[in-house]
């Protein structure tokens, strides 16, 4: 740091162009900071899993090598690669386990009488909301 | 330092290039936000989430409010609802809050409009069928005779804030509460500066305004053969999109599929031979209440609906597996071939 300093001191100026060189190299970098966190940001299936409305658990599903399960207070959720359903539940109609998997943002699994949602939030597929 | 200085003696390139700089920082911090902000709970018997693009927690907690008020207002499960108030006076008129008295006068005009597709007072039926308590049973024809005697026209009046209901009646308004509820939520949301929202109650979408960038609202539509899938999506500006399906809520019994939305001419499941309605509607009330009607009267009867009476654009999935879009949606509606659905004709 101290040779450049020392090493434009011996300039006697910088010329119009180091200028436009520095301004642009600063413009470049912005522009491709801004491109790459557009482009790429949360790219990929992640799952999330809500209980009484709080987020707990956030999982990327692609990247899921072998399945497993997570406990929560009355519900036992399977994560398996690229989908995710409820393996177990103890609310009497246990609608949220027939619902079986889920692997789009299309749909979600909701436990309600224990207050467990899970949705899938998919990068890229462009869906504001599901209705239905 | 030195830069500073050499900077300093080309004052007219800095002019142009620092401004630049600071418009394309200004710029990326302007860029829709990735993260927005979301508030997510259960009310209304269904999982409610809030999106808001420019929203803050104060905004989100208003519309929260303003649903579980509701809720607590027209649940006829709840004790001390106006619902539930009715209810339990049926045969005697009731006194009730201006909204619920309107509310209840917006479902029987669907109602009468839908020659009887819409019945608010299917009630005890519905509750006979098991689909409140979860407990499914299919009851006996004479038991369905029964309970049919106390709905249809006349079993429910309303003469200003006065409700009244055929001795043994009883009436929920859960086939347009949720569209009220996700509409005054989204007039809270709009009250405290949200200017592009979006709110999911169960099967109801209410938009608010426009996405980030001006762009439209891209509404994917559940494929009732594979809730997993989509049928195509929509895009919509600021309105209601409500969907009705068979696949909301059934069970199966001795091997036959039975459905929640009864007919309240028959009593039963409604067999119109559609399994999924969507309505796009302006007034969220309006689309969820004639979601319901439309489901029960088919496409070809809520076709003749819309001609005479409009408002409201649809798109209606058969049995087939065949897909009707209204002409107001024609150019906004995306068919997903790949689901194995086509137009019909």
């Amino acid at each position: 740091m101290k040779v450049a300093v020392t090493a434009m001191a011996n300039n006697k100026t910088v010329s119009s162009r180091s200028l436009i060189i520095i301004f642009s190299a600063v413009l470049v970098a912005c522009v491709a900071a801004i491109f790459i966190m557009e482009s790429f940001g949360g790219e990929g299936k992640r799952a999330c899993i809500y209980v009484e409305g709080e987020l707990e658990y956030e999982i990327e599903l692609d990247k899921v090598a072998e399945s497993y399960t997570i406990e929560l207070p009355g519900n036992t959720v399977l994560v398996e690669k690229g989908q995710i359903s409820m393996l177990e539940a103890s609310c009497p109609d246990k609608l949220c386990v027939k619902q079986g998997c889920i692997s789009s943002g299309a749909h979600s699994i909701a436990c309600l009488p224990n207050r467990v949602m899970i949705t899938i939030e998919s990068a890229g597929n462009g869906v504001d909301a599901v209705v239905g | 330092m030195i830069i500073g200085n050499k900077a300093f003696s080309h004052p007219r390139l800095c002019a142009v290039l620092v401004p630049l700089l600071c418009a394309v920082l200004l710029c990326s911090c302007s860029l829709p936000n990735k993260k927005p902000e979301k508030l997510q709970f259960f009310a209304m018997e269904t999982v409610i989430e809030i999106t808001a693009y420019n929203g803050t927690g104060k905004a989100l907690e208003a519309a929260k409010e303003k649903i579980e008020y509701y809720d607590a207002l027209f649940s006829p499960e709840k004790d001390g609802s106006e619902i539930f108030r009715i209810n339990s006076r049926s045969g005697y008129a009731t006194d009730v809050s201006e909204e619920t008295a309107a509310l209840i006068s917006t479902a029987l005009d669907i109602g009468k409009k839908s020659g009887g597709a819409l019945d608010i007072a299917v009630y005890p039926l519905v509750k006979e069928w098991g689909f409140i308590s979860k407990a499914y049973s299919v009851p006996s024809r004479d038991r369905v005779d029964d309970l049919l005697a106390l709905t249809g026209s006349g079993a429910v009046s309303v003469s200003g804030n006065t409700v009244t209901l055929r001795s043994g009646t009883e009436i929920s308004l859960g086939c347009i509460a949720k569209g009220y509820a996700a509409q005054k939520a989204a007039e809270a949301l709009r009250e405290n500066g949200v200017s592009g929202a979006i709110i999911s109650l169960g099967g109801n979408i209410q938009t608010i305004g426009e996405k980030p960038g001006g762009e439209k609202w891209k509404i994917a539509i559940v494929d009732p053969a594979n809730p997993d899938g989509s049928i195509g999506t929509v895009c919509v500006g600021d309105t209601a999109v409500v969907t009705s399906g068979a696949y909301q809520q059934n069970f199966t019994e001795n091997g036959v599929f039975y459905h929640h939305i009864l007919d309240p001419s028959t009593g039963y499941p409604s067999d119109s031979g559609v399994t999924s309605v969507t309505i796009v509607c302006p007034d969220g009330a309006m689309a969820d209440g004639l979601s319901t009607a439309c489901f029960v009267m088919g496409i070809e009867k809520s076709l003749e609906y819309q001609a005479l009476y409009g408002g409201f654009e649809a798109i209606f999935v058969n049995d087939s597996k065949e897909v009707f879009v209204t002409d107001g949606l024609a150019d906004s509606f995306s068919l997903n071939e790949s689901g194995g659905y086509c137009y019909g004709k």
